[in-house]
């Protein structure tokens, strides 16, 4: 499985020796500063399409633009800008989410909550799954699930649980 | 004579109220639901979400107001009234140094949820206003602009 680690991610790209061995090491860091961080390209306008025709290279390539457009969010939004603790948090948690499950991964769109926290969300069809990462250490982080006029919010969520509710995101229950 | 200065009048139901975005879902969902919540900032959230009023302020006016702001969402006022919440919209016009109007059409969408002690009750309210509100895309924008003669 491979492993990312997030220490020493100040610079805003992930470094070479940061990758394990299993990672296709030469490619991955000049492949991530490529990259903008607007990632239209992972944001179809066609949810279904989005949702059905995935594969493990789709997914990692899917995460690993994830990565990048949260370490970059800072230069492109300046008005918006995410803590440090939050952006680790978020990174850490979707991390740990994708290795137990990439085939399950996609891409969130990526805000803030106004204070340096952060909000990913992902969408479908009328299911909607938001993570929060507080940028206060003291605020939990949470999920939050609505689908129509029903909703959930479940505190201090690990990555299992992360993974378990794009089960249900992908679900047609 | 007692004459209201412009922008200090009650904001009726009829009235159209504008928020302006930052980068949507895409162009299917293009409002993201924390355009309705009030931003975290310390030591409190911030009391009220900004609006602007149509009666003063075209969407692109709404829109270029603030930098980096990829579009604009219109709120009915009535049917922000119609939600269960509490939820209202106030005048809230922006003055100078000297107390003098300079900006009439800003407004405030109160009585929200806070987002740290009640998160789940603010995405919830924030879900229900993104259902309600509408995008204006760029052709509304600037056939709006044009009718209304807009200044930006």
């Amino acid at each position: 499985m491979s492993r990312m680690s997030l220490k020493d991610s100040t610079a805003g790209t992930y470094q070479p020796n940061l990758f394990s061995s299993t990672m296709e090491q030469g490619s991955l860091p000049a492949e991530l500063l490529k990259r903008t961080s607007s990632l239209d390209s992972d944001k179809v306008t066609q949810p279904a399409r989005w949702w059905s025709s995935w594969t493990l290279p789709a997914a990692k390539e899917s995460f690993l633009a994830f990565c990048t457009e949260v370490l970059q969010y800072n230069k492109v939004d300046e008005d918006d800008q995410i803590a440090r603790n939050a952006r680790d948090a978020a990174l850490a948690i979707a991390e740990s989410a994708y290795s137990r499950a990439p085939n399950r991964w996609r891409s969130p769109r990526v805000a803030t909550d106004g204070g340096g926290g952060v909000r990913l969300t992902w969408k479908l069809g009328e299911k909607e799954l938001r993570a929060v990462f507080p940028a206060d250490a003291r605020r939990m982080q949470y999920l939050y699930l609505e689908r129509g006029d029903w909703h959930s919010m479940i505190k201090n969520f690990t990555a299992a649980t992360l993974c378990s509710q794009f089960d249900w995101l992908l679900s047609k229950r | 004579m007692n004459e209201r200065s412009p922008g200090t009048e009650p904001v009726e139901c009829e009235e159209i109220t504008y928020r302006a975005l930052k980068k949507g879902w895409d162009k299917g969902e293009p409002i993201p639901s924390e355009a309705f919540m009030r931003r975290v900032r310390e030591p409190e959230p911030e009391k009220a979400v900004s609006l602007s009023r149509r009666k003063y302020v075209t969407a692109r006016e709404c829109r270029l107001k603030l930098r980096r702001k990829f579009g604009t969402a219109s709120l009915h006022v009535g049917r922000v009234r119609a939600l269960s919440f509490g939820l209202d919209i106030a005048p809230d016009p922006l003055r100078d140094d000297r107390g003098a109007i300079i900006e009439p059409g800003h407004c405030l969408l109160i009585n929200l949820p806070d987002p740290v002690t009640d998160s789940e009750g603010a995405e919830f309210a924030a879900s229900q206003l993104v259902k309600i509100a509408r995008y204006i895309t760029p052709n509304q924008e600037e056939q709006e602009h044009r009718e209304r003669g807009g200044s930006v």
